[in-house]
């Protein structure tokens, strides 16, 4: 091709746009050179460096929404259960601040208008055990807990506190289906809608279903109990898991115990909504005639590793083979502390459950009393320790009351226990203090036993409560307050 | 004054029974018809008539004689006259002057343009005509081409009711006798026009204020509201050359289009009834408007402002006008009803419209024929240049951008921040901006932001389809911020380094971050910053192309500036910043004083002016954009958003957000456009490297908390930091290809092409994989988007069953991060229609957002489960919450759990108020709401009647008991209640509105009024757009072609 024939080409690539647009200096600009240039590219590099030289911190960001116009609105319930169908007793509702002010509380069904309750005071109401009841507080952090005398189908005694939470998943690791143990569990659904839940069962071999145990229907306001020995061959670790497909709901497991079971009892106990990677308990004990046994369930589709640690009050023991344990995915498993300890430790031990590679999994306790007394007792741990604890009654009449302090920061607590009775007008009050990593059992006085204890600390801990009746054993949990 | 006549007497002929005819010929610079006009005349063979010449002032042209001397020559046969005004007074004007310095008797007065041959026995014939009808009053002849006899130009006229005419003739219509049966027409024009000589004095003859156009139509019209006829004699023949509307001689009364428009308003004004008139002035100016808007189309702006002259001097003389109106109306004799059969329709009068404005459409764009053949060379040009590897790439590159946008083009409606779903509709947009009452949020009162506007014009584009309008949206913003980028470096640039600008910007940062975080006002300020930028350059002298002009490019700047600023008020700031850099730079590196700040500023006032009123409440204590930016209670809310972000991100392409080894490339085509470039193109990237330095100074001082924010976010402060980029990569490209070859030393080179080939190769990294992943869309689409789908088609559903109510989203997988759009906030409220883009701009600081606010806290905190009845009392029927920290919201008693999904939780809430209901009384927690303290409280509302809305902002019920009406928005004392037509008297309402319902009774409503000042301002600021748009894009003047 020709030169013509080339740039003729050329210009047709180009088109006719190309063509029109030329590359125009503003006219009459005379050529700056480049020493300026030069200049403006220094003092820019200048800049520039100290630009990345004063790189600061962020801003603390303040929120994620502009003010509110004032107070928060403070009125919020507890759901205390109702028992089991087929079963028979007393409850008595316990309720009152959780930072010892003046509020009001109104129990659901049976008050027409909210009492106030004093500092250092609480409410405490005897309920029909057969119906739920929502107890409501206004004006600050309510705590509530309901204790039960059992008659039927096993007489004992039993309490729980009464929960603050729904959830459309709740987690019960300890349980059995074998001769001797009785386990029902409560589905609440205080919400207008009704709700549907399926619940799965959990063994050391995997996973349980039966069609019984899918879409069970709870009405809005209502209970529905599933008595599991009904669906599910004896299986002597079973743990459970139910999902609400619809709306959401508060679940309790009931185990009524008597032989051949090792012993005859009582417990109830709030399940866990969460999964969690670390499980603490206060209250244990490694002595003759008590079996210690801790439930675990694996809710995910991974392997979990699993420590399992002691606390007594002087001292953190690791028995050997409690370390790195295997817990299978979608699966329970069930031990026995007695049997590991062999004669380690006596007394009152505390226990952490860790995951060690951050599966989370959920943990359960419960205290069999076999020897010289009988009882049943378990209460799920709690993965969340706190400064401040409520601990309502754990029985009605009980022969000896303590609490359980486990200190499970790097640094000694001072720990404050103080007692809110119902008149209002009995005091007692202890203060101790409490090693890193150690724990202790509060011996409290007759006069608390229907009172409620406001444990605060200055360090983050956990707090459970043990009754002993002449029939059985009671432990619980409490609900977290805020620190001094 | 002196009058110059031919005759001392009065121009009258003794009667030889036929009724005598004085003519008047009016002539103004038409000597060269006047001697046709005249010869023509004086060959009439009717017996008695004789002619007056006046001479309309006109200019005196060297080396011709005097006209008077014209008339003499050739009509000396007859009794004739001459007189001059001593000004032009337009044709009518000149008639009434001339009529009241001469007496005549004269029975008839036939009046004729100067540039009009007449035809054999014309005169007699429209002489004829008139006496044969005893009511009629005018006569006009037919008229044909001054040149071609053939070719029809008039045979009488009609008017639509505009007054605009109608002429019922075909383009160059032959002349086959086929109108020759028309007779009565609605007017004749003053081209030539027979009219009694008394009834001329009955109407008080011209209205002389007219000057020139529409003067007929007038005078016609008045005699017909007299009961006299208007006849057409079409034996008359009657040439024109229509020297006026074919530019062959000038008028003194110019433009055409002003005098025309404000004629033709004086006119319906004077002439139409009482009644017809109540709706015929707004439409007139509406249609007006709309003429308007088709000037910009037809690139004739500066025709608008004669339209707004027209509209002003009609204004100016409005007593005026009544005052002549009172006199036309008092000698009435016929309704507007009968002379309807002689107005044209209004379809007739579009469809001729249109057909002329496609004329003028392919004058403005050029004819169909050119416009294919240019397309035609471009397309084989391009195709051409397509050809080999280049096509390849180009195909490849398409088919990449179809792939990496998949969940922008195949997927539902984005949702997250400021990127939501347009209504559905075509006008819903607009009808949100116009309405007095905003509903977004608890309601605030309108008008709404400009932002509403614009967007609603992409309504239209879609269809209506808002699935359709997003795609629509982004792909326009997408080739807009291409275009744009292309052309910001054309001045300094070839083709393919402006290619390579345009594809670095569009994949850039800002479409990328502004996609994932769902920042709509990022990425309209992205497609308008590269336009901004340009006429910054520009403005400041840095380049100027021959064809540049300083006013469009003012106009440009302010429009893009308005475009931006009305999504992004920041970015007017960052503007300033920009310029005040580029001014500074240019004065350092070539020494001369400053220039065009000025015009910089004035552009960037004018981009803030065209937002007015929204733009005056950016300060605004009310939610202000710029207020919530920079106030002590809201400003860390959005620092925080700048957390990550510093000069170092900045600096390493990483601010806004991009793939990162694309976001690293980009400085390294920074270097080498420095040490690759020459010249203009090497200072230029100087400048856009100090823009980058200061936008990343002031991020990093911003993510410090050093400053306050301009802008909401780093994806927003970084337009001008990815348009610099990006620009930085064309000027590279440009330099390795026209500077490096010119400057041979081997170093440099090498190590350019190096550097280049490097950062193509990462920019490559980092852009395939992101388009295989197809990483621009919301963070948790498009499973959110669905979702969000799936919820509004349930409400939908609620709401057509059991009337408006509103949803609350909470959860920051709803909100998205702060935005100037979207105020911060863990939550927000729509109504039923869920997230749209009308909610954008809410108030989060009015009060009732504030206790709203509170009540939402209460249930994060946990310090209630009382949820539904507290949020019921807003009229929140339904919560949509995220799943990320659901806890509290679970245990709301009062709120039934409805759905529950992977990533968020639908519940009901069955305590709701109604959004307009009477009750007994107040409800309980609307009182408590405002008592702060609702304990013990059981709400048992008794409702008496639920009012249905009828509009945006107006609620109905037919009957009501006695009661309180309260309205769930948030209170203002402009919405007032009604019953029986009484006004009812306000209760206090909490955080809404109440009203005492005294009696049982009639029907119930209660409105927010529009006010005057907002549909005036509504009309201004129409006005300033349509200038700045006309001004903007004004037809360049042809070279070669005088002005």
């Amino acid at each position: 091709m020709n030169r013509a024939g080339r740039e003729r080409r050329s210009q047709e690539r180009r088109g006719p746009i190309n063509r029109a647009r030329t590359i125009l200096p503003t006219p009459k600009e005379p050529d700056p050179g480049v020493g300026r240039e030069l200049l403006i590219l220094v003092l820019l590099i200048g800049i520039l460096a100290l630009g990345v030289a004063t790189v600061a911190d962020p801003a603390t960001p303040g929120g994620d929404s502009p003010r509110a116009g004032g107070a928060l609105y403070s009125e919020r319930a507890a759901f205390c259960p109702g028992l089991p169908t087929g079963s028979a007793g007393v409850s008595d509702i316990a309720a009152g601040s959780r930072r010892g002010n003046e509020m009001g509380v109104l129990v659901e069904p049976l008050d027409a208008s909210a009492r106030t309750v004093r500092p250092e005071e609480i409410a405490l109401r005897r309920v029909d055990a057969a119906f739920a009841h929502n107890v409501v507080g206004y004006g600050d952090l309510l705590g509530a807990s309901a204790a039960t005398d059992f008659s039927q189908p096993v007489a004992g005694v039993a309490a729980a506190t009464c929960s603050a939470r729904a959830s459309s998943e709740w987690y019960f690791p300890q349980g059995s289906s074998a001769d001797g143990y009785n386990e029902r569990l409560v589905v609440y659904n205080p919400f207008p809608g009704d709700a549907v839940v399926n619940v799965t069962l959990f063994t050391p071999q995997g996973t349980r279903t039966r069609a019984a145990l899918t879409d069970i229907a709870v009405p809005s306001q209502r209970s529905t109990t599933i008595a599991l020995n009904r669906f599910v061959l004896q299986h002597p670790v079973l743990g459970a898991r139910v999902v609400a497909e619809r709306g959401r709901v508060v679940a309790w497991k009931f185990m009524f115990v008597r032989p051949p079971a090792p012993s005859e009892g009582v417990s109830f106990t709030v399940g866990a909504a969460d999964t969690a990677t670390t499980w603490y308990f206060a209250a244990g004990r490694s002595t003759d005639g008590i079996q210690e046994r801790i439930g675990l369930i694996n809710p995910t589709e991974d392997e979990a590793v699993v420590t399992v640690s002691l606390i007594t009050e002087g001292e953190a023991i690791q028995p050997p083979d409690l370390v790195e344990m295997t817990l299978p995915r979608m699966s329970a498993m069930d031990l026995n502390l007695r049997r590991h300890l062999a004669g380690a430790a006596s007394g009152g031990i505390g226990v952490v459950v860790t995951s060690v590679n951050e599966i989370p999994i959920v943990a359960e306790r419960s205290l069999i009393f076999d020897g010289t007394g009988r009882g049943f007792a378990s209460y799920l741990g709690t993965p969340d320790p706190a400064p401040g604890w409520w601990l309502g009654p754990a029985a009605l009449d009980p022969q000896s009351d303590e609490v359980s302090i486990l200190n499970v920061s790097e640094r000694e607590a001072s720990v404050t226990l103080r007692l809110a009775a119902p008149d209002g007008a009995s005091r007692w009050s202890e203060e101790v203090v409490i090693a890193a990593a150690a724990r202790v059992d509060v011996e409290l006085p007759p006069r608390a036993a229907t009172g409620a204890i406001v444990v605060q600390a200055d360090a983050p801990v956990v707090a459970e409560r043990l009754a002993r009746t002449r029939r059985d054993a009671s432990l619980m949990g409490g609900s977290v307050a805020p620190g001094p | 004054m002196a009058i110059q006549t031919g005759i001392e007497a009065p121009a009258t002929t003794p009667r030889t029974g036929a009724p005598s005819v004085l003519a008047i010929v009016v002539t103004h610079g038409g000597e060269e018809w006047l001697r046709r006009c005249l010869v023509t005349l004086a060959a009439q063979q009717y017996p008695s008539f004789s002619v007056l010449v006046v001479d309309d002032a006109s200019p005196q042209v060297p080396g011709q004689g005097p006209t008077r001397r014209i008339v003499k020559r050739h009509v000396k046969q007859l009794q004739w006259g001459y007189m001059r005004t001593p000004r032009p007074l337009g044709y009518g004007g000149a008639i009434n002057w001339a009529l009241s310095r001469v007496r005549t008797k004269a029975d008839l007065l036939l009046f004729l343009h100067d540039d009009v041959w007449v035809g054999e026995d014309a005169l007699t014939e429209m002489v004829r005509r008139i006496l044969e009808d005893p009511g009629a009053a005018f006569v006009g002849p037919k008229i044909v081409s001054y040149e071609d006899p053939l070719r029809l130009e008039e045979v009488g006229m009609h008017a639509d009711r505009f007054g605009y005419p109608y002429r019922g003739l075909e383009e160059g219509e032959i002349d086959l006798g086929q109108h020759d049966s028309r007779r009565e027409v609605f007017y004749v024009t003053s081209t030539c026009m027979l009219v009694w000589h008394k009834v001329f004095k009955e109407l008080r003859g011209w209205d002389a204020r007219l000057r020139a156009f529409a003067e007929d139509l007038d005078i016609c019209w008045r005699a017909r509201l007299a009961g006299y006829n208007v006849l057409v004699a079409p034996k008359a023949r009657i040439g024109h050359a229509m020297g006026l509307a074919t530019g062959q001689r000038a008028s003194p009364f110019k433009p055409a289009r002003y005098y025309s428009r404000r004629n033709r308003l004086r006119t319906v004004f004077k002439n139409a009834s009482g009644l017809r008139l109540i709706p015929l002035i707004p439409q007139f100016i509406l249609l007006t408007f709309a003429e308007m808007v088709a000037f910009i189309v037809l690139r004739q702006p500066q025709e608008i402002s004669n339209l707004w002259r027209a509209l002003g001097w009609n204004f100016a003389r409005l007593f005026q006008t009544l005052s002549e109106r009172a006199k036309v109306q008092r000698g009435r004799r016929v309704s507007d009803l009968k002379l309807r059969r002689h107005t044209i329709r209004q379809r007739t009068r579009a469809r001729v419209y249109l057909i002329h404005q496609r004329t003028r459409f392919e004058e403005a764009w050029g004819r169909r024929g050119e416009i294919a053949a240019s397309r035609g060379e471009r397309a084989r040009a391009l195709g051409l240049s397509l050809k080999g590897w280049l096509g390849f790439a180009v195909l490849l590159g398409l088919l990449s951008l179809f792939f990496g946008f998949r969940h922008v083009w195949w997927r539902p409606p984005m949702s997250l921040g400021e990127m939501l779903p347009f209504p559905e509709g075509p006008f819903e947009m607009w009808k949100a901006y116009l309405a007095p009452w905003r509903p977004a949020g608890l309601g605030d009162p309108g008008v709404g932001p400009p932002a509403l506007a614009m967007l609603g014009a992409v309504s239209p584009l879609a269809l209506g389809s808002a699935g359709a309008a997003q795609k629509l949206l982004v792909l326009l913003l997408g080739l807009t911020a291409f275009w744009g980028a292309y052309l910001l470096v054309g001045d300094f640039a070839d083709r393919k380094a402006r290619f390579a600008a345009g594809i670095a910007y569009m994949l850039g940062g800002v479409g990328y971050a502004g996609l994932q975080e769902g920042a709509l006002g990022a990425l309209i300020l992205g497609a308008a910053a590269p336009y901004v930028l340009r006429g910054l350059i520009r403005l400041t002298g840095w380049t100027r192309p021959p064809d540049w002009h300083s006013g469009r490019a003012v106009a440009r700047v302010a429009l893009a500036t308005g475009i931006s600023g009305a999504f992004v008020p920041g970015s007017v700031l960052l503007y300033v910043l920009v310029a005040g850099i580029l001014l500074l730079l240019r004065w350092a590196l070539v020494g001369h004083r400053p220039e065009g700040g000025v015009k910089v500023l004035v552009a960037l006032a004018a981009g803030w002016a065209l937002l007015l009123p929204w733009s005056a409440t950016w300060l605004s204590s009310d939610g202000g954009p710029l207020y919530l930016q920079w106030s002590t209670e809201t400003w860390r809310l959005y620092a925080g958003n700048f957390a990550d972000h510093d000069i170092l991100t900045v600096l390493l392409g990483q601010t806004p957000d991009a793939p990162l080894f694309f976001g690293l490339a980009l400085p390294v085509f920074g270097v080498v456009a420095l040490i690759a470039g020459a010249g203009q193109r090497r200072r230029i990237a100087l400048g856009l490297w100090a823009v980058i330095v200061v936008v990343g100074w002031l991020v990093g001082a911003t993510a410090a908390g050093w400053i306050r924010p301009l802008v909401a976010s780093p994806t927003e402060a970084g337009v001008f930091v990815s348009l610099a980029f990006a620009s930085l990569v064309g000027l590279a490209v440009a330099g390795l290809r026209l500077d490096l070859p010119r400057r041979g030393f081997g170093g440099v080179r090498w190590v350019a092409l190096l550097l280049m080939a490097g950062a193509t190769i990462a920019a490559g990294a980092g852009l395939v994989p992101s388009l295989y992943h197809g990483e621009w869309r919301p963070e948790g689409a498009p499973e959110r988007a669905a979702a969000v789908e799936q919820i509004q088609e349930l409400f939908e559903i609620e709401a057509e069953a059991s009337g408006p109510f509103r949803v609350l989203w909470v959860g920051e997988g709803w909100t998205g991060r702060a935005s100037s759009a979207r105020p911060p906030g863990r939550s927000f409220v729509t109504d039923s229609r869920g997230p749209q883009l009308t909610d954008l701009f809410e108030d989060p600081l009015g009060q009732a957002d504030r206790e709203l606010r509170k009540v939402v806290a209460s249930i994060d905190s946990g310090a209630t489960d009382r949820g539904g009845a507290l949020l019921g009392a807003f009229n929140i029927r339904y919560v949509t919450l995220d799943r990320g920290d659901s806890r509290n919201w679970l245990v709301q008693r009062d709120l039934a759990l409805v759905r529950t999904e992977a990533d968020y939780f639908l519940f009901e809430n069955r305590q709701y108020l109604p959004r307009a209901a009477v009750f007994d009384r107040l409800p309980s927690y609307v009182t408590l709401l405002e008592e702060e303290d609702p304990r013990f409280v059981r709400p048992r509302e008794l409702r008496e009647a639920l009012l249905d809305r009828t509009d945006i902002s107006r609620f109905r019920a037919e009957e009501s008991d006695p009661g309180t009406l309260f309205l769930a928005e948030s209170t203002d004392r402009e919405w007032a209640a009604q019953q029986d037509g009484r006004r009812l008297a306000r209760a206090e309402g909490g955080w809404g509105n109440a009203f005492f319902v005294p009696q049982e009774g009639g029907p119930v409503t209660v409105a927010y009024p529009r006010t005057p000042p907002q549909i005036l301002w509504l009309f201004v600021v129409a006005l300033a757009w349509i200038v700045v748009i006309g001004a903007s894009f004004s037809r360049r003047p042809e070279r070669g072609r005088g002005r």
